[in-house]
């Protein structure tokens, strides 16, 4: 569980940068925003239906079979970013490592087949045709997939209210928002009834309840202070474009890296559909951007202290659940082998790596478990016939040069911070790794040999 | 690569109760023996609170820290068979190698030696189900079809 919790995270966290530009893109030139632009402004449906996506993909896709996968991950969720009108997150978040998984199982079954002269041409034809049939599948799964699942969420959301249990309505609003189908059922559920109840009352509360910023700022704290290496630096800049800029896209991804924190954006939903209930709140329209600033200025006379008092309720609950459960996560850098790559820049793994680079392997000694594992190690890359010398070492005598390095998991971190630049393995179990058969895959340059 | 026979010990069939209790085992062998001072005993156990000393599943691995290096008077691998299983900070260990290797070299001769016989899981079982300590001593000197 946590594996696929640490795998989540290194598909989203190498990408928070781009959702940070694409958010301060759409905060400053959509047509409500700081500096309204029409021109700038096309850049926001693009970049949030393809680019995001893929990117997010090409990394799940790196993380299980190198820039390959990568490639193979990012052309099949194409595919699904055509077919649908949202943007597919989820997709992406399994296209990617699905489109590696396979590449690599080609790889492995037929790579060492192909006549020398040919890798080249056999390489780019199987990812390029892996590539196309993903795409395609992607395409024609994606679209139905997402109209089902917007229909039973919309479906969800107006039984619960024609029942009267209106705070449960958080159950549908929130993981609906984190699949990015937010304006779907904001604007095809909850604005209809909302515009029904306005024309008698002059408000309705249902336009409170998706733009309500509150829960995404819970939950954007939590991670802020509580939150662990990149996430913990980026959740400040984060929380500035959602809050004040009412995109909440930005808070999604902090909730796609660790889905157990969606429970945090459920309570804090209902706690603030609750307080907005029995309060008797309401707007006299939807407010867009869904930013504090939006809420304050539509609030009617009178409105603005219940208003606020349910976006404050909503804020609290969910950083008050979100908190244990960020504060518990494992940290992304010291996750598990495979986890560098999200964070390393794209050095083709096998070229720039090959014969030169040597293997250190660290214990806190340098007297027992490093010198068995370093032994076990060179019997494998012997037996792949790679000629890469490893040696052992005590963690303080690890030099910041190192380029490769193999240590126990509880080590991760620190070796992470002595050679700020190596390739860190993990390993538990010093004889039977999984990471030594990665590292021999990784030093085996996949066309030439 | 072997271990020479004269290095090797082998303690079949012992039920420690804890971890610490089994290395007490290996040391006090290892001390009766004149291998080690009991200032290095100190120091396994010190390592073994400190980082754990686990190396695969159903085998660890204690041994001393840096700083008792020079304890070693002799290079001793000391077989602790634990048919029973002990628990090993939160893992069942049925094989312990106590080691001491004098000099660098040596010690580093003796865990590469060691390592090759572990990655053969059969060897390993042969080793934990061993009723006769020749058994154990061929696995670990290289006659045991390594």
């Amino acid at each position: 569980m946590q594996k696929v919790g640490g795998f989540m995270a290194g598909m989203v966290v190498p990408n928070i940068g781009a959702f940070i530009a694409w958010g301060l893109i759409t905060a400053l030139f959509m047509p409500r925003g700081w500096f309204p632009n029409e021109q700038l402004a096309k850049l926001v449906d693009p970049m949030i239906l393809n680019l995001l996506p893929i990117l997010v993909a090409y990394t799940g896709g790196r993380l299980v079979h190198g820039p390959r996968g990568g490639l193979v991950g990012a052309v099949g969720t194409m595919g699904m970013a055509a077919g649908s009108n949202i943007p597919m997150f989820i997709g992406a978040m399994a296209m990617g490592p699905l489109g590696g998984w396979l590449i690599r199982r080609f790889d492995e079954r037929f790579g060492r087949r192909v006549p020398a002269g040919f890798e080249m041409l056999v390489n780019n034809f199987s990812a390029g045709i892996l590539g196309m049939i993903l795409a395609i599948a992607g395409y024609s799964v994606a679209g139905p997939f997402v109209a089902s699942l917007t229909a039973a969420l919309a479906a969800g959301a107006r039984k619960i209210t024609t029942a009267g249990y209106l705070p449960f309505i958080a159950f549908f609003i929130e993981p609906g928002k984190v699949l990015f189908i937010n304006n779907a059922i904001n604007h095809g559920v909850l604005a209809p009834l909302g515009v029904a109840e306005a024309k008698q009352a002059g408000k309705s509360i249902f336009f409170l309840l998706e733009p309500n910023p509150g829960q995404g700022l819970g939950l954007l704290c939590a991670y802020w202070l509580f939150g662990k290496g990149t996430t913990r630096t980026t959740a400040p800049g984060a929380l500035i474009i959602h809050f004040f800029g009412g995109i909440h896209e930005l808070y999604f991804p902090f909730v796609l890296m660790n889905p157990v924190t969606l429970a945090a954006m459920i309570a804090g939903g209902f706690a603030a559909a609750a307080v907005f209930a029995a309060t008797d709140a309401g707007l006299p329209a939807t407010f867009s951007p869904g930013s504090i600033f939006t809420a304050i200025a539509l609030a009617p006379k009178g409105e603005l202290v219940r208003i606020l008092a349910g976006i404050a309720a909503g804020a609290m609950v969910t950083f008050l659940v979100a908190a244990p459960i960020v504060k518990r996560a494992p940290a992304p850098e010291a996750g598990a082998e495979q986890f560098r790559f999200a964070t390393e820049p794209a050095a083709p793994a096998a070229t720039a790596l090959a014969p030169t680079a040597a293997i250190v392997f660290v214990c806190e000694a340098g007297m027992g478990s490093s010198v068995i594992g370093a032994g076990v190690l060179r019997r494998k890359l012997e037996a792949a016939r790679l000629d890469v010398p490893v040696t052992h070492a005590a963690l303080s005598e690890l030099s910041r040069d190192a380029g490769i390095v193999v240590c126990q998991r509880s080590l991760a971190a620190r070796v992470a911070e002595i050679a700020p630049r190596a390739r860190v393995y993990a390993v538990d179990d010093y004889i039977n790794s999984p990471a030594y058969e990665q590292i021999v895959r990784d030093l085996l340059p996949p066309p030439s040999r | 690569m072997s271990i020479a026979a004269d290095v090797i010990h082998v303690l079949l069939g012992r039920e420690p109760a804890s971890r610490e209790d089994a290395i007490g085992m290996i040391g006090e062998f290892m001390v009766a023996r004149g291998d080690v001072t009991p200032r290095y005993v100190e120091g396994m156990w010190e390592k073994e609170a400190r980082h754990g000393t686990w190396l695969t599943e159903g085998v660890a691995l204690p041994h001393g820290t840096g700083e008792v290096k020079k304890e070693i008077r002799r290079s001793s691998l000391v077989v602790l068979q634990m048919p029973k299983g002990v628990d090993w900070g939160g893992k069942t260990v049925y094989l312990a190698f106590g080691v001491a290797g004098r000099g660098d070299n040596e010690h580093l001769r003796l865990l590469s030696s060691l390592a090759a016989v572990l990655v053969s899981k059969e060897l390993v079982e042969r080793m934990i189900h061993a009723t006769d300590p020749q058994e154990v001593m061929a696995i670990l000197s290289g006659e045991g079809g390594a």
